[in-house]
């Protein structure tokens, strides 16, 4: 009877031992496979909540997404996210919208913080869309609440109030977009300029938060 | 580079019947358990050779052996730049409460901007269709080495209006080399409606140098 390496497992027969094929040398190969296999591959997933089950059972560091970060890493049975690296999930914000306003159908309105641990810029980056709850024009001309004061978490709140220029859509001919304003309420006003979208479920007719981030700690004085 | 030479193994004779499992097979299972543990369990040393890379502990994070010493990866956070007032020029004026800044991170090679422009120091309205300097090659404004990637950056960027109702009220917002190129120049179009806006953000405004 052979020995085995202390981490792998991987079998070594002693000198007097017949080689067997399939389990002193296929079984090893096939371990070592699936060790390269993490270093040189990417762990390529769409999920916001990445399922990392498996990767935790074989004990190995885990690369989500399809950039070249290793972002996952194994400590103490379970799963570490490097702080100098750190990206939140994906957060929800559809519950913080007023009642006159629905996240978009299958376009979520969310934020994620990119930050590390103990560090002073803290980025904040949105997705999604909303539309009218009634999926009617939404009142351009008038400056409307979209989030109202003190819902956006502290935290994810800017020191100063930050402006974005987003597409508001329109079915029409009619150009229509949007200015959107967070402030240090916690608050997201939305303002409509051009012709009132027309109603309805199009893609057209709601408002996009896509490429809107803003540094927290930045202060307007 | 990533070394895994396999510079144990024996290469049997031509047509040799045996196996020898010491030299053959085991140096070898040995030698690949010591290479890929740093990975699979972090915080060992032992049998890493220059450029390979391991997780490292505290942490862990993952890190490059340099031959003599961890090296772990450049701090993107910690190289940005404090936020500092853009230098404007008369008769435009930062907006009180939201001063416009710009910042920079050399690892990323980005700068961005954040805050906003008066057309004047009453809040006159801007004209429409018309361009207006904002900061030009002022000491102490964003340096010439941070200039947009291909030139110049143009993007649109939004205005609050004073008086409503607006037609459509945004900007547009060009960053360039000035004659002098030594620090940026920045611009804004007005493309608003009747009765003029009160002010510019440029919260959005960022570019790749």
């Amino acid at each position: 009877m052979g020995t085995y390496t202390n981490t792998l497992k991987l079998y070594k027969p002693v000198d007097v031992e017949v080689v067997d094929v399939e389990q002193h040398l296929n079984y090893n190969w096939d371990i070592c496979d699936k060790q390269f296999k993490r270093l040189l591959e990417y762990e390529y997933v769409n999920a916001p909540n990445p399922d990392v089950t498996e990767a935790l059972n074989a004990s190995r560091y885990y690369k989500p997404y399809s950039n070249s970060l290793i972002a996952w890493l194994p400590s103490a049975g379970g799963f570490w996210q490097d702080p100098m690296t750190f990206v939140s999930d994906w957060v929800d914000a559809r519950f913080l919208l007023t009642e006159d306003w629905n996240s978009f159908p299958d376009f979520r309105i969310c934020y994620r913080v990119i930050t590390k641990v103990g560090g002073t810029t803290s980025t904040v980056e949105w997705a999604g869309a909303f539309q009218s709850v009634t999926q009617g024009p939404m009142g351009f001309g008038a400056s409307q609440t979209v989030i109202p004061p003190d819902q956006i978490p502290v935290g994810v709140r800017p020191n100063a109030a930050h402006y974005f220029t987003a597409n508001a859509g329109n079915t029409a001919a009619n150009y229509a977009f949007a200015r959107l304003q967070f402030n240090t309420n916690g608050e997201l006003l939305f303002y409509g300029y051009g012709n009132t979208p027309s109603a309805g479920a199009s893609i057209e007719n709601r408002v996009e938060l896509t490429d809107v981030s803003y540094c927290v700690e930045v202060t307007g004085t | 580079m990533a070394y895994f030479n396999f510079t144990k193994i024996v290469p049997p004779a031509p047509n040799d019947p045996t196996v020898n499992e010491a030299t053959q097979l085991n140096n070898n299972w040995d030698h690949i358990e010591t290479k890929l543990t740093p990975y699979v369990n972090g915080g060992s040393l032992s049998g890493l050779e220059a450029g390979q890379e391991f997780l490292g502990t505290p942490g862990p994070r993952a890190s490059v052996w340099n031959g003599t010493a961890r090296r772990e990866p450049d701090d993107i956070d910690a190289a940005w730049t404090a936020w500092t007032a853009v230098p404007i020029i008369s008769p435009r004026v930062t907006r009180p409460g939201n001063i416009l800044k710009w910042r920079q991170n050399p690892l990323m090679r980005k700068v961005e901007l954040r805050g906003g422009v008066l057309f004047d120091a009453s809040s006159n309205a801007w004209t429409l269709g018309a361009t207006f300097l904002i900061t030009n090659d002022v000491a102490g404004g964003i340096p010439g080495t941070s200039f947009p990637v291909g030139g110049a950056m143009i993007g649109p960027t939004p205005t609050a209006i004073a008086a409503a109702p607006a037609i459509v009220a945004g900007a547009y917002v060009t960053v360039d080399k000035p004659v002098a190129n030594t620090f940026c120049r920045i611009r804004v179009q007005y493309m608003g409606g009747p009765g003029g806006g009160n002010f510019i953000a440029l919260d959005q405004i960022w570019w790749w140098y």
